[in-house]
């Protein structure tokens, strides 16, 4: 080998030539002892044993080929995995569900939440809105406050008008059925200001919308609905508010402002009154968007925002009341509330998370130390250290694989669930899929936590040598186990502040759900009706309805759904308020006609309802009030006589309005809002909302109402027919949507947690069953074994408890903007939470406490 | 395997290995038929599994390998007893002989009580 000083031999060669030189070494001398070459050969075999063994067994120990062995231990790992099939399956479980609930509810956030919104620089964009301080509520803005805002403001780069989302329903038409819809009407610096392009086509000029040209823009849906996509519909006219419209363009589905309900676009001077508007001082018909200078921020924003507010306050009477806030409009789009509960939801889910964490950390565990024989035996034969705690590795990333991918299938699941669930009321709900930092959170998450809770054992495990394995043969040793008993602990008293905070989730939902809404919910059909072509279609319709088997009283309101703050002024007659600017707090001031509170079951609780007659033009003016505002108003005496009217003065005809009735409070603006100051009005409107009460079947009779309204005027659009209790449900979808998440994370946690409980306890009992049989053997009563493990469990589960608790009342703040009429320390919901977790950890630990009082006493006999 | 031949404890095959290269560097070959002879055929080592302790030993830095020309002319991998092997190799003898003499003692009253 004369050549070898040139060559640098690889290790492997070198390998070769070390055990070659052993093995023919070896041969020589068996020849010369007398065998054959052949004899030689199988003999030296046979003593080596399998040279490729030694070999495998040298470069591990040279920890070359990393690579190439990992492989070998993965499969190692794998067949270790399967033989334990029962722990694989558990583990693996139990981490999906961590992981599938972490990735959805990450999911949920990262949409609605951390994703920017889909404009250009979306953070420095802003809603400046007007603020009355007194009644300290938002308000429209007028148009002549606006133009001052823009010509004074040097914070903002752009302004832009619209109105107010709350006044612009229109009623469009494609074929000849028209339909109801969102629509906005916006000025021509819009679009630019979002820097917002249109998907097909284009919006609309600033020449266009000066001129006040009849163009519209769509929505994708829309677009979608009535054209089946088709570019063709560019240039293409429909019908909005009776007038022929040519369709410029197609906004895409992200676009959702000023609403996420808003189908179509129009120039703001197609507005009746356009462009008077924008000298009128004293309204309310308009929303306004900035855009923030780049490097401005909101506060310096707001600052100025006052100062005009306070000179604007000085210049006009009619502007001492208001302010203005600026509110960037993430905020706007994402309310304060659905923003706590995704957190609330997020920092829940990642408790669950943390305890499935803890749960497979403490099996791995019990199952390395179940091992620790193999192991050692393992060690002894020549294993290396490395080799032993890569093959417990490898059977841990194969774990974190496996949990990782079915997790995100279980978010998956979850997501679709969600979306079917149909939460109509959460903004940005379109945005949530399974996108690239949702899988990544999957892996990063799950390496993490199989990481953490194997990397423990798996250390220790690998230090163990053989005679460790033998000194560990004492039971009482491995029965301490510290960390395990950690880990439970950790597991208790996490589950213990999921229940609490579910707990008054569920209270706070059940307070919410049976507050009475003011009228009952079942049995009442809502059907919008639109601009009939005669003007006594209401009254035909009620006779036809009411002919109907099963309708039992019709009347008819201005809005039913619309969710809203008092917007009517109103002024009693010789009374003034100086608590106020001198008008009293707005007023809810609805429309409605005979009928109504019969089919509300709305009782009259003074005075006398409305009939025909007040709608006849020669009758006195008469009004309906609400509990709340006769108690508010006239405490102590009768409402009835007393006379106010709409509007912030007295009436110049002397026309006041006389109340002839008092009705019993509703909550109509959503069941979580306490009760409006509500006044109603005799009138039978174009536009209004039929509410039927019917008797028995409800969703059945829908149809037939249609039926019924379409054969009376063909003209109309089609009518929304919908039960009043479907739609107040849907008002509830966020709360339900939280409630719900944390029930089913707490129900999880509990599970974890007496899982966790109960394999911590069985593992001691199989480590101690020598020293049960002892006892038993030396006379204990059956009793004093189960106490001895009960005992155990319930001295962990004590330990989690308190500690859970204790977090409960940290975070106690945190809950509580989400909860309603409920305390965040309500003992009853505390109590409630420590007994389901108290009952849960003690059936855990019966369980292995009667397998360990049923432990033969012969054990020693048979075990040593 | 013989059932009158023990398996060598885990750590003793180190121990050995240090005290045969004690002298002077030898091969694992050599190392090999030492092993036999010290140990009288009593215990038994896979021939095979005596090169991965040579290469533990190695990598922990108590034996120094040199390839140089063995007697029969041939090039072999030496093994030396670095610095750090003959501390190592010290202080195993002390402990074994500690636990010998402990385990011998054990034993012995163990005898005397059965017998």
């Amino acid at each position: 080998m004369t050549w070898r000083p040139f060559r640098r031999r690889s290790r492997d060669e070198r390998l070769d030539d070390e055990l070659r030189y052993h093995v023919e070494r070896q041969c020589d001398d068996y020849i010369r002892e007398g065998l054959t070459p052949a004899e030689a050969r199988r003999r030296v075999a046979l003593e080596f044993g399998p040279t490729e063994l030694a070999k495998d067994e040298c470069r591990d120990v040279r920890r070359l080929r990393w690579l190439a062995t990992t492989a070998r231990d993965v499969r190692l790992g794998l067949r270790a995995l399967a033989r334990d099939r029962l722990f694989t399956l558990s583990v693996t479980l139990i981490l999906t569900i961590g992981i599938g609930a972490t990735v959805a509810m990450f999911s949920v956030l990262n949409g609605v939440i951390l994703r920017p919104l889909p404009y250009s620089q979306p953070h420095e964009l802003a809603v400046i809105a007007t603020h009355r301080i007194l009644q300290n509520q938002f308000d429209g803005t007028s148009g002549a406050n606006f133009v001052d805002w823009r010509q004074q403001s040097r914070s903002f780069g752009g302004m832009s008008l619209y109105r107010r989302s709350s006044a612009s329903q229109v009623v469009f038409a494609v074929a000849d059925a028209p339909q109801r819809t969102q629509e906005g009407l916006v000025d021509a610096h819009f679009f630019g200001l979002l820097g917002a392009t249109a998907l097909v086509g284009r919006t609309f000029s600033a020449e266009e919308s000066a001129r006040g040209d009849r163009v519209v823009v769509l929505s994708e849906d829309l677009w979608r609905k009535e054209f089946g996509g088709s570019v063709d519909a560019i240039g293409r006219s429909l019908i909005v508010a009776g007038a022929w419209h040519t369709i410029v363009g197609v906004m895409p589905r992200t676009f959702q402002l000023p609403t996420k309900e808003t189908r179509l676009w129009r120039p703001l001077s197609m507005m009746p009154r356009w462009p008077a508007q924008l000298a009128i001082r004293d309204g309310d018909q308009f929303e306004v968007l900035g855009r923030l200078r780049p490097g401005t921020r909101i506060g310096e924003a707001q600052a100025e925002m006052e100062i005009i507010a306070h000179r604007l306050r000085a210049e006009h009477d009619v502007n001492r009341n208001l302010d203005i806030r600026v509110t960037p409009l993430f905020d706007h789009v994402v309310g304060e509330g659905l923003r706590r509960g995704i957190y609330l939801g997020f920092a829940a889910v990642l408790s669950l998370l943390a305890i499935a964490g803890a749960n497979a950390g403490g099996l791995l565990a019990a199952r390395a130390t179940r091992r620790r024989g193999e192991l050692a035996i393992r060690a002894a034969l020549g294993a290396s250290r490395a080799r032993l705690v890569r093959q417990l590795m490898a059977e841990h990333l194969t774990l974190w694989v496996a949990a990782s991918s079915a997790g995100l299938a279980v978010a998956a699941i979850l997501l679709q669930l969600l979306e079917w669930s149909g939460l109509d009321g959460l903004p940005r709900l379109d945005n949530i899929n399974l996108d690239m930092p949702a899988v990544a959170i999957a892996f990063l998450g799950g390496l993490v936590v199989v990481l953490m809770c194997g990397s423990v054992p798996a250390l220790t495990a690998s230090r163990a040598d053989a005679v460790d394995a033998f000194r560990r043969r004492d039971p009482g040793d491995q029965s301490r186990q510290p960390l395990q008993r950690w880990l439970v602990t950790a597991q208790i008293a996490g589950a213990t502040m999921l229940a609490i905070m579910a707990g008054l989730l569920v209270q706070s939902f059940v307070r919410v759900q049976h507050q009475d809404p003011g009228y009952p919910a079942a049995n009442l059909l809502i059907a919008r009706i639109d601009r009939p072509a005669s003007p006594r279609f209401f009254f035909e319709a009620r006779e036809r309805l009411a002919a109907l088997p099963g309708v039992v009283a019709v009347g008819g309101i201005t809005d039913f759904f619309i969710r809203r703050a008092g917007d009517q002024q109103i002024t009693i007659e010789g009374r003034t308020f100086a608590d106020t600017d001198g008008r009293l707090p707005k007023f809810v001031m609805d429309a409605v006609t005979p009928g109504y509170f019969k089919a509300m079951d709305i009782t009259i609780v003074d005075g006398r309802d409305f009939d025909d007659r007040d709608l006849e033009s020669g009758a006195a003016p008469a009004v309906i009030v609400s509990r709340a505002v006769a108690e508010r108003f006239w405490p102590g005496g009768s409402a009835i006589g007393k006379r106010l009217v709409g509007g912030n003065s007295p009436p110049v005809d002397g026309r006041w309005a006389t109340v002839i009735g008092v009705v019993d409070d509703l909550r109509r603006e959503g069941l979580d809002v306490t009760p409006v100051l509500a006044s109603y009005i005799p009138a039978v409107l174009r536009s209004m909302d039929l509410t039927i009460r019917v008797a028995g079947d409800t969703e059945s009779l829908a149809p037939a109402v249609r039926r019924e309204l379409r054969a009376l005027d063909s003209s109309m659009p089609v009518p929304a027919v919908v039960t009043a209790g479907t739609r107040l449900g849907q008002q509830l979808g966020a709360r339900r949507f939280q409630t719900q998440a944390l029930v089913v994370f707490a129900g999880l946690a509990l599970v974890f947690a007496a899982a966790g409980l109960y394999a911590a306890l069985t593992y001691q009992v199989t480590l101690r069953r020598r020293e049960i049989g002892i006892r038993t053997a030396l006379g204990a009563d059956r009793r004093d074994i189960v106490g001895l493990f009960v005992r155990r469990g319930a001295a962990l589960t004590l330990a989690g408890t308190a500690i859970g608790i204790a977090g409960a009342t940290l975070t106690a703040r945190v809950v509580q903007s989400l909860l309603y009429e409920t305390t965040p320390f309500d003992p009853r919901t505390y109590l409630a939470a420590v007994i389901a977790v108290a009952v849960a950890s003690m059936l855990a630990a019966a369980l292995p406490a009667r397998q360990a009082s049923h432990v033969d006493p012969l054990i020693i006999l048979r075990d040593g | 395997m013989a059932a009158d031949k023990s398996d060598l404890p885990q750590g003793t095959l180190d121990l050995l290995i240090l005290t045969i290269v004690a002298n002077e560097p030898q091969h694992g070959y050599a190392i090999a038929q030492r092993l036999r002879q010290m140990s009288r055929e009593v215990i038994q080592v896979r021939q095979g599994s005596l090169y991965p302790a040579l290469h533990r030993l190695e990598q922990r830095g108590l034996l120094a390998p040199a390839w140089r020309p063995s007697e029969t002319g041939r090039e072999a991998k030496y093994y030396r007893l670095t610095r750090a092997g003959r501390a190592q190799l010290d202080a195993e003898r002390a402990s074994w002989r500690r636990l010998t003499r402990a385990i011998g003692v054990v034993l012995r009253s163990a005898e005397g009580e059965t017998s």
